[in-house]
């Protein structure tokens, strides 16, 4: 065991999103789950949501692990957020492209993750498009380069395993992981 | 942002008749223990419901710290088969914190100085949310 990696990568964004889902789709190892009964607007199509964190693990390459750790979406929880983004090297932002803002749904995330990700890496997955196809993915680009930041963007459904692997294995091609 | 924001007027005047029940409660939770600086009902989801505090507090974060801590701590006790959680038990430099869980929707938070003996807050809690847990009932 002594060649195996361990890299932390973070689930964040939109409450609703599918955090906690897409953990779920991929982890090898049961996962770790701090659902709360929402009384939030999350209440409307949930009715729970994450107020801890979650943990999974999943194997992506011989001798290379990955932890992944879902935050809660809600800004009232930023405290995990900066608890959680600590020492990760890699940022997964899901963006539920079924609510009212999708772009500004992921400026917070983007601005809050800022440093974070300016020294590691981040993809943006967007869930729903079943629901609302606009923003369409031209125009999460768009607003990226007027942000002057470059991050893979891809339309996911966090229920399927390979969606969500994919979503992983771009992150870790837009970055080399020692 | 409140747990009233945005609710029906039913649910207002409900959260209003919640508030002042926990704020009596609280009350006497303070009573009983001298030592207790304040105390606060969140949302199993981090919303503030009712606080009672000596002093200032940031109410707000508090809450979502408080269901934050509750959901961590219930999973590690979870996790290393000690299950099921009573209670959390943080003793700082200056003083105490408890968190206890009510029922499903609602987690106590309550604090003292460090010269409080820990087991007087710990019991003034468990009464208080006992009290509660007959008063609110198991939502």
């Amino acid at each position: 065991m002594s060649n195996m990696t361990e890299v932390k990568i973070i689930f964040t964004g939109t409450m609703g999103a599918g955090k906690t889902t897409a953990i779920n789709a991929i982890s090898e190892i049961k996962t770790i789950s701090t659902e709360a009964v929402a009384t939030d607007e999350t209440a409307q199509r949930k009715e729970t949501t994450t107020v801890g964190m979650d943990y999974g693990e999943v194997t992506v390459d011989e001798g290379l692990v990955l932890r992944l750790y879902g935050t809660p979406g809600q800004r009232r929880f930023r405290h995990m957020w900066e608890i959680l983004a600590k020492g990760a090297l890699g940022f997964v932002i899901l963006v539920d492209n079924a609510r009212p803002a999708p772009l500004e749904d992921l400026s917070i995330y983007l601005d809050n993750f800022k440093n974070h990700i300016a020294a590691s890496a981040a993809v943006i997955g967007v869930t729903r498009t079943d629901v609302s196809a606009q923003p369409d993915i031209d125009a999460y680009y768009q607003y990226l380069a007027e942000r002057e930041e470059m991050h893979p963007v891809m339309t996911v459904d966090v229920r399927r395993r390979e969606d969500v692997l994919m979503l992983l294995d771009s992150l870790l091609l837009s970055r080399e992981f020692e | 942002m409140n747990i009233s924001d945005g609710a029906s007027p039913v649910e207002k005047l409900k959260a209003a008749q919640e508030k002042q029940q926990v704020e009596k409660a609280l009350q006497r939770l303070l009573d009983m223990c001298a030592g207790a600086t304040g105390a606060l009902v969140a949302t199993a989801d981090g919303f503030v419901v009712a606080r009672v505090f000596k002093q200032d507090i940031a109410e707000k974060s508090l809450a979502a710290i408080t269901s934050s801590v509750m959901s961590l701590a219930e999973a590690l006790v979870n996790e290393t088969g000690q299950g099921p959680c009573q209670n959390l038990i943080v003793e700082g430099q200056e003083g105490h914190v408890v968190s206890l869980r009510i029922n499903h929707t609602r987690v106590l938070t309550a604090m003292a100085t460090r010269n409080t003996r820990l087991g007087m807050l710990l019991s003034a809690a468990k009464v208080c949310a006992e009290q509660l847990a007959s008063t609110l009932g198991e939502k």
